[in-house]
């Protein structure tokens, strides 16, 4: 009878309290989902080779993985530079900063110069679409470059990196 | 083409820095996996690649790492395998009842705290693309792993297997993995319904069908091998390639039905004859290597994948409360279920204690998360430190509930006065 009575304490109950949670949490929402790989679509060159490595180089992706409002992600063919930043309703701010060894020497990315991203996601057909700016501490006080990156509304969701 | 220097540097590295943590951390009387596990950790972007972020992208570019971590998920497939071989199906049916009270508290207990903290976390460290319930399954089932190899070699190196602390804590642990790999392989299927690349109904009624197949006509099958084994006179080279053949179709079975790779491989692992003659040999051939190079892989695999970076401002209060929660859940609620079936305070806090252990099994259910990305990165993270806390916490609790001399006069069949 103990035995029993510990099972249905130490068991059972949770097991009810489980149900319960999972129906509660259907109520729930979270934010937009904007991670993924999105490919930098081709553009006008813009005057700094550095530029035009991370934009125009070769396959060049903006990579982003998200944690609730946080975002995390990679910009350049390789993913050269580090961002981090937030989501807000549709709209992204990404801050990263040109690490040494990050970008190849011949690009002449100036290390520790600061990068910025700002976009706003939306949909567009089968795509979702990022219409971004770059700007970096050498051009703070000058015109962004903006630019156009997409990726799969639907993609395989294996985040092996 | 890998770069394969660059990719023997890696493997170098990864190995050294795994060997070197891990003698460190034994010194302090932890065992050599916490190390290991925190090796992986040093070589990402949370240490190497904050304090030498050259020299982290020199030998860690990010394109070269699909071949590393081609290695570490072939060296996870052939560790999930002994994992299930090392798993003695026997102890699921002669279990007391405190062990089944115990097991089944012990997963339920955690799971439930799991679930209700998604009811916290999922708007904050998820997104729209996760349903709450498969995000509040894996998170229950997150807290509620085990780490089983990892718990029976600590009962192994203090003699506490052969007692009855020994016997129930590990009758439950073989329960709470059983069901932890059930309860996974449905939170994928939940997870994958919106995007699977294999249609649901395939994906279920597949791994129902195969899983009933492997247990049924395949063990059946593979017991032919007992025969081969005695014409043989032991275990020859032929019967590895067997084996290793089986290992790999197995996992290439289920990665192909939309659910991990690793089910395969411990399905397989669990449905091998349980031959004196098959499982040491088999165990000894392959437990070196999977040590020495395929599990640090594994580790520097995690590590790179993790970031403590992600971990800011209030994710930091989080990973507290996830910290909490997980030992509240399993100490806590293993160590209750055990007291409430008869056994001493001292023997049910040693109970939770050991049940509490998740090491590295964690660390294969997270990164199954995060490949169906079902847990975000920093989630991930956090989870990979809780991991790493529940695992570091177990060796000094154990040596303060269970003082060797107690332990003496529990090795006697006595039992050790209450705490």
């Amino acid at each position: 009878m103990r035995q029993l009575l510990s099972y249905l304490v130490f068991v059972g109950v949770p097991f009810a309290g489980l149900l319960g949670v999972l129906r509660l949490g259907q109520k729930l929402d979270a934010p937009t989902a904007v991670h993924g790989a999105y490919a930098v679509q081709p553009m006008a060159a813009s005057g700094l080779v550095c530029y035009r490595y991370l934009l125009t180089g070769g396959d060049s992706t903006i990579h982003l993985t998200q944690s609730g409002e946080q975002l995390a992600g990679t910009l350049g063919p390789n993913g050269d530079v580090n961002l981090l930043g937030t989501l807000s309703g549709a709209d992204l701010s990404l801050k990263g900063v040109i690490s040494p060894g990050g970008t190849p020497r011949h690009v002449a990315c100036p290390v520790g110069d600061s990068v910025r991203v700002t976009a706003r996601v939306s949909r567009w057909g089968q795509l979702k679409r990022l219409d971004a700016q770059l700007w970096t501490a050498t051009t703070a006080q000058g015109p962004a470059v903006a630019f156009m990156a997409a990726r799969p509304r639907r993609y395989e969701r294996r985040r092996h990196f | 083409m890998p770069d394969v220097l660059l990719l023997l540097s890696q493997i170098a590295g990864i190995l050294v820095a795994a060997r070197l943590v891990g003698r460190a951390v034994a010194l302090i009387g932890q065992p050599r996996v916490v190390g290991e596990m925190m090796a992986g950790i040093m070589l990402g972007p949370s240490l190497l690649g904050w304090a030498a972020p050259e020299l982290f992208h020199r030998l860690f570019p990010p394109l070269s790492l699909g071949f590393l971590s081609a290695l570490s998920q072939i060296g996870l497939v052939f560790f999930m395998f002994l994992v299930g071989l090392e798993l003695d199906l026997k102890l699921l049916r002669g279990q007391g009842r405190a062990a089944v009270v115990t097991s089944h508290a012990s997963i339920i207990a955690p799971f439930f705290l799991g679930a209700c903290l998604a009811l916290f976390l999922y708007p904050r460290l998820s997104d729209d693309s996760v349903s709450f319930t498969a995000f509040a399954l894996f998170l229950g089932a997150a807290m509620s792993v085990t780490a089983f190899p990892v718990l029976a070699r600590m009962l192994t190196e203090r003699g506490m297997l052969k007692t009855r602390l020994g016997t129930v804590t590990i009758a439950a642990a073989a329960v709470d993995d059983v069901t932890a790999w059930c309860i996974l392989a449905v939170v994928i299927v939940v997870a994958r319904t919106a995007e699977a690349t294999v249609p649901i109904p395939v994906m279920v009624g597949g791994t129902a069908l195969y899983v009933l197949l492997m247990l049924t006509a395949v063990r059946w099958g593979l017991r032919r091998l007992e025969h081969v084994l005695e014409r043989h006179g032991g275990l020859s080279q032929d019967i590895v390639a067997i084996v290793v053949f089986f290992i790999l179709a197995s996992a290439w079975t289920t990665e192909r039905l939309g659910v991990h790779a690793v089910f395969g491989a411990f399905l397989a692992g669990v449905v091998m004859p349980r031959d004196d003659q098959l499982v040491r040999p088999l165990l000894d051939r392959f437990h070196d290597l999977m040590v020495i190079m395929f599990l640090p892989l594994f580790f520097a695999f995690t590590g790179l994948r993790m970031s403590v970076i992600l971990i800011t401002g209030d994710l930091w209060i989080y990973c507290a409360l996830i910290i909490a929660v997980a030992v509240l859940g399993k100490l806590g609620g293993s160590a209750l279920a055990a007291r409430t079936s008869g056994m001493s305070w001292r023997d049910s806090w040693a109970i939770g204690t050991l049940m509490n252990t998740r090491g590295l099994m964690e660390l294969v259910v997270l990164n199954v998360g995060l490949d169906i990305g079902v847990i975000s990165p920093a989630l991930f993270s956090i989870m990979v430190l809780m991991a790493l806390v529940t695992t570091f916490m177990t060796s000094p609790m154990l040596a303060r509930i269970y003082p060797m001399r107690l332990l003496r006069v529990a090795r006697h069949g006595g039992e050790p006065e209450s705490a």
